[in-house]
């Protein structure tokens, strides 16, 4: 898989979400972010890894908690990816715009010329 | 015309995996915007991109009827073909349709469009269901990467002209 699909597999499920707004807070502990979820240590764990292999979290090597750190630029790339997206319609609904405002002229231009 | 109102920009989001949904606000009844978006004669005249035209427009619009667009790449010379079929229509409110991007096969989207008129201004929304996330992920990196080839054949461009 490449960078963009990891990262909206990643972002594609809601305790993931929720760590990773868990740790825009600041770093923590695999503990700490068990705690608010009710979830078991091993679960919380695999979504970490999930996280980590799209390059949105890394933990600690050497520090005795090992705690997890955002890392927030794999969410720029796909904000860019699905803002490009928004623009290529944006383009289109602008044209559209500009389609609608000719038809509403000629439309009035024909009934005038009938009054 | 001003078109810079922030209202009048699309708005898109995606409330689950295989869900896309584009909001967008039209200066025109609806009645009008169903036509624009319906009529072959009228879609030739808006729906290409400053760097794609719209080479084929065929809507056989009842419900069953197929439709089909393709759009043409100049710089690469590459043709972008999509069809489907009209699954329900309720002139002037509702469209739903799928939709295939012919290169990938069995990736056939389900597109319901909405129009709401409130005085004389109508909000579309395309609501895009996918079948897989992989699909619609996919979808919204195609224009990227259309855009990205774009970008590094300017830089390329620029590139000669230096060196």
């Amino acid at each position: 898989m490449d960078e963009l699909s990891l990262t909206f597999s990643a972002l594609a499920d809601p305790t993931r979400r929720a760590i990773l707004a868990r740790l825009a807070q600041g770093e923590a502990t695999v503990n700490e972010l068990a705690a608010p979820f009710n979830l078991a240590l091993p679960t919380i764990s695999k979504h970490l890894k999930v996280l980590q292999h799209a390059g949105l979290v890394t933990q600690g090597r050497k520090a005795q908690w090992r705690p997890c750190r955002l890392d927030a630029a794999p969410l720029k790339t796909a904000a860019e990816w699905v803002e490009r997206f928004r623009a290529n319609w944006e383009e289109r609904f602008g044209q559209l715009d500009g389609y609608l405002a000719e038809l509403q002229r000629e439309e009035k231009k024909r009934d005038d010329d009938n009054e | 015309m001003t078109t810079t109102t922030s209202n009048r920009s699309a708005t898109l989001t995606m409330p689950s995996d295989n869900e896309l949904v584009i909001t967008r606000d039209f200066n025109a009844p609806r009645a009008l915007l169903f036509d624009a978006l319906t009529r072959p004669e009228h879609v030739k005249r808006w729906y290409g991109l400053r760097s794609l035209t719209l080479r084929v427009c065929e809507i056989d619009f009842r419900v069953g009827g197929a439709w089909r667009y393709v759009l043409h790449d100049p710089e690469h010379d590459a043709e972008h073909a999509f069809s489907g079929e009209y699954r329900e229509i309720v002139r002037p409110e509702k469209i739903v349709s799928t939709e295939r991007y012919e290169a990938i096969p069995d990736s056939d989207y389900v597109v319901t469009t909405t129009l709401d008129e409130r005085d004389g201004k109508t909000t579309l929304t395309s609501h895009l269901v996918y079948q897989k996330k992989e699909h619609r992920d996919g979808h919204i990196m195609s224009g990227m990467e259309h855009g990205m080839n774009e970008t590094y054949d300017r830089l390329d461009e620029l590139l000669a002209q230096l060196l």
